[in-house]
């Protein structure tokens, strides 16, 4: 964690996500409007102490509902992202582990889902099962986490080539072991690199699937603020600035949380290989390599 | 022996400094001085064998020769070749002299050729930077030289890729590029560390039928004591970087004198396949 | 070497009869039959306890597959493996955990061979763990480490933190922490230094006294198999060339191939 703070982009990336959990947390208990109440004869109020980003068509204040739909944000984040990381490392792994044809058929399969978009299972999920953060997480998560695992799946396929895995054989380890003790932790930098990023790109599918409507009424959140203020875009165009900064920011936020995070790792990998950096220059590759 | 592109070497020595003379050659790389104030020389048509363990700093002594040290690294001290200082020459100065006058074979032809491109376009490339010639008379010089190191049916492997070789054959051709342009001195950098002992038995004599026709000199990089004896006639033992002795390869094995080329002698023939021994 | 335990039967401890392994090559042409390549033809290995055997060959010898398939890490097309008795066939890990128990491997490359995101501790302990080895765990990690040369003390560091030779004497005590009764050398020395060779060729030979081990090592480098070895099987394209004891096929060789092989070594000038 304080090596994440070291880098300029891993600071940035931590304040600003910092910032909209803690803005999100906050809104559960305070905010400093309701934002549920419609006081029609507050509308439209221009920016002020009282009203930070002033007021909407129904007398909302802006501010509030910013940091109410910061809420949404960090829920549906927290659920898409765990959701993703399960669907992506059992996959991943399974198909990289697994004998031969399982193997090969999970990975075409993965392929082939790959092309089903966010949007549309998530569409499909709602029709079925009715919008709610749950569902729309789920679809998201979904989504991701299959893309999440063709890329785990490569590089648990490198870690497997080591021989530390033949050595794990040979201990008699259990593929089970194999793959959580030797498989997950090599893979460990990749999975957070990636989960931060699927966390960044769920920002901005999450306030489009708002916009769209498929977030039920009762829930605010920034996509559907968007929705909302877009009918007067042309007679108030600033308030529409609010939620669309902080859908840039948020997922700004995560994204330079991605980097400094894998900024963090490289320097540790780096120490721990800088003598392997010069190495290869000097070192005699392993004598009978099997050339053909 | 087939009369390669370019005009004949002059064989007798032409100046009174010697072919390659590197003095208090060091490199740096971060705080880790990694070759430390080295020096040898080698003279025309000699053999110079440079032995050391992993960490020794003999592979970026060779290449800071040509040049081709990383570039965090820090080199300084005199690298003189044909009287020239090479050190602190511009890179295209330097590369003028790479494949023409100093050619270098490397421990792994896998990675040293080029996996895209045919290998008698590789061999005749060398041929076209260095010599004005035309393409059609350089991939004829290929087919030549590809004879010269040994490859069955030359025509035919010319146009083979990389991968399609086996790797004594790739070896073959990392040599053939060297060649091509009749150097003056050959640096070989472990070029058979990566191969079988037959494959390497092969290697070894057929750099040293095209050393001993055209008169150049080697310097020749490797960890194999008992290869280096049959190799070169002198001998430079490198540790951490630093020349430990130098001198006759026979007289360095025979009786070495200091204690870490004599451990290298020991487990050289601790290991040996000696059929004298019980 | 070590002569043959007194105690031990004429069974020998190590039984693989007739293996052929084939491996059926990618498609060339929609059309015809797929390539084969004869990796193995027809190999038969016989071991007592506590014997060494060296196989010696150069790429594309078959040795490495051979291993594989003696140590129940690849199915031979066709042949048997049994170790003291048992069949050895790959399958899932559960089933061959009496026989890893008994024989255990160290591999070529020191570095590769050891998880670098474990302890050192971890590491030894593993096959302790995952054999359910009874006993007390860290005094055998504590013990296995002293009989390698290193200081128990390294237990919590991590492999990158030490040199090639350490690492490989790491990964042979994680070998002889089950207390094996053969141990498999596939080239455990061809990445090391020169100098580091002997030293654990000797601790090898050390603890094969010791523990009554019976050895197998795969090499290419005929001096270490020399230094080893009791007794040596010369491979050539997936055949036996030649096998007997060592002194012998060593000082005179009948096969055309192994004559070629001794010939190509390099030899030191004669003292």
């Amino acid at each position: 964690m304080r090596r994440i703070w070291g880098s300029w982009t891993g600071r940035i990336g931590l304040v600003l996500v910092g910032g909209m959990t803690a803005a999100g947390v906050l809104s559960t208990v305070w905010t400093p409007y309701d934002p549920h109440v419609l006081l029609p004869s507050q509308r439209w109020k221009p920016i002020s102490f009282t009203h930070p980003f002033g007021t909407d068509a129904s007398g909302r204040d802006l501010f509030s509902l910013v940091i109410s739909g910061a809420w949404t944000t960090a829920r549906v984040v927290f659920l898409s992202t765990v959701i993703a990381a399960v669907i992506g490392m059992v996959l991943g792994i399974l198909s990289a582990i697994a004998p031969r044809w399982i193997g090969e058929a999970m990975a075409h399969l993965i392929d082939v889902m790959i092309a089903i978009p966010a949007l549309v299972l998530a569409l499909v999920l709602v029709a079925g099962l009715g919008g709610s953060i749950v569902t729309i997480s789920l679809a998201i998560g979904i989504a991701f986490g299959i893309v999440f695992a063709r890329v785990i799946r490569v590089e648990a396929h490198k870690a497997l080539t080591n021989d530390y895995i033949v050595a794990a054989h040979a201990s008699g380890a259990s593929t089970w072991r194999i793959a959580w003790r030797h498989v997950v932790p090599n893979i460990a930098p990749t999975i957070i690199v990636q989960l931060s990023l699927i966390a960044a790109l769920t920002i901005l599918t999450e306030a489009a699937l708002s916009f769209l409507g498929l977030m039920p009424l009762a829930t605010i959140s920034w996509g559907r603020m968007l929705q909302d203020l877009q009918s007067t875009m042309t007679i108030h165009p600033l308030a529409l600035v609010f939620p669309g900064i902080a859908v840039v920011l948020a997922t700004l936020g995560f994204n330079l949380l991605g980097d400094g995070v894998r900024e963090a790792l490289d320097p540790q990998l780096k120490a721990r290989g800088a003598s392997a950096a010069i190495d290869p220059l000097l070192a005699p590759t392993a004598i009978g390599t099997d050339m053909p | 022996m087939t009369h390669i592109v370019g005009e004949p070497r002059q064989h007798h020595r032409e100046h009174a400094a010697r072919l390659l003379e590197v003095s208090d050659l060091t490199v740096r790389i971060g705080a880790t001085t990694v070759v430390d104030h080295v020096s040898f020389a080698v003279d025309c048509g000699e053999r110079l064998g440079i032995i050391g363990e992993s960490g020794s700093g003999k592979t970026l002594s060779a290449l800071s020769v040509i040049g081709l040290t990383p570039d965090v690294a820090d080199v300084s001290g005199s690298v003189r070749f044909e009287g020239v200082e090479l050190l602190g020459m511009p890179d295209r100065q330097i590369a003028k002299l790479r494949g023409d006058r100093i050619a270098t074979v490397f421990q792994n032809p896998l990675t040293s050729l080029n996996p895209l491109m045919r290998v008698g376009r590789q061999i005749s490339e060398t041929l076209r930077i260095h010599r004005d010639i035309g393409r059609a008379k350089a991939a004829k010089a290929a087919v030549e030289l590809a004879a010269r190191v040994g490859l069955p049916d030359p025509a035919r492997a010319v146009r083979a890729y990389p991968h399609q070789l086996s790797g004594g054959q790739r070896q073959r051709v990392g040599i053939a590029i060297a060649i091509a342009a009749r150097p003056r001195l050959l640096i070989a950098d472990e070029p058979t560390t990566a191969l079988d002992v037959t494959v390497q038995a092969e290697i070894i004599s057929l750099l040293d039928e095209l050393i001993a026709d055209e008169g150049t000199a080697l310097l020749f990089i490797t960890h194999d004591i008992a290869l280096i004896s049959q190799v070169a006639r002198s001998l430079l033992v490198m540790r951490h970087g630093q020349v430990v002795e130098q001198g006759g390869v026979n007289d360095l094995i025979r009786t070495p004198q200091h204690p870490y080329t004599a451990q290298l002698v020991a487990a050289a023939r601790a290991t040996s396949t000696d059929r004298a021994l019980p | 070497m070590t002569e043959p335990s007194t105690s031990s039967s004429d069974q020998p401890l190590l039984v693989a009869e007739n293996i052929h392994r084939l491996y059926r090559l990618p498609r060339s042409s929609l059309l015809g039959p797929r390539s084969e390549r004869h990796a193995v033809c027809g190999v038969d290995v016989s071991l007592h306890a506590g014997c060494s055997l060296g196989i010696v060959g150069e790429s594309g010898s078959g040795k490495s597959t051979l291993i594989r398939v003696l140590l129940g890490l690849d199915r031979p097309t066709i042949g048997t493996v049994h170790f003291e008795g048992r069949a050895v066939e790959k399958g899932r890990p559960r089933s061959l955990r009496w026989f890893r128990r008994k024989a255990q491997i160290v591999l070529q490359d020191p570095l590769s061979s050891l998880d670098p995101r474990m302890t050192i501790n971890s590491i030894v302990a593993e096959p302790l763990i995952c054999l359910d080895v009874p006993g007390d765990r860290r005094q055998r990690v504590a013990e296995v480490l002293d009989a390698v040369g290193l200081d128990a003390g390294i237990g919590k560091r991590y492999p990158h933190e030490f040199s090639g030779g350490q690492q490989q004497r790491i990964a042979i005590a994680r070998a002889i922490a089950p207390r094996p009764a053969l141990l498999v050398g596939d080239e455990p020395v061809s990445a090391l230094d020169v100098s580091v060779r002997v030293q654990i060729l000797e601790l090898l030979k050390q603890l094969a006294k010791d523990n009554d081990l019976a050895l197998i090592l795969v090499s290419h480098d005929l001096g270490v198999v020399r230094y080893l070895c009791d007794e040596v099987m010369v491979l050539h394209n997936g055949e036996v060339a030649e096998q007997g004891r060592t002194a012998d096929v060593f000082r005179s060789p009948s096969d055309p191939y192994t004559q070629a092989l001794l010939n190509a070594v390099p030899r030191l000038p004669a003292v």
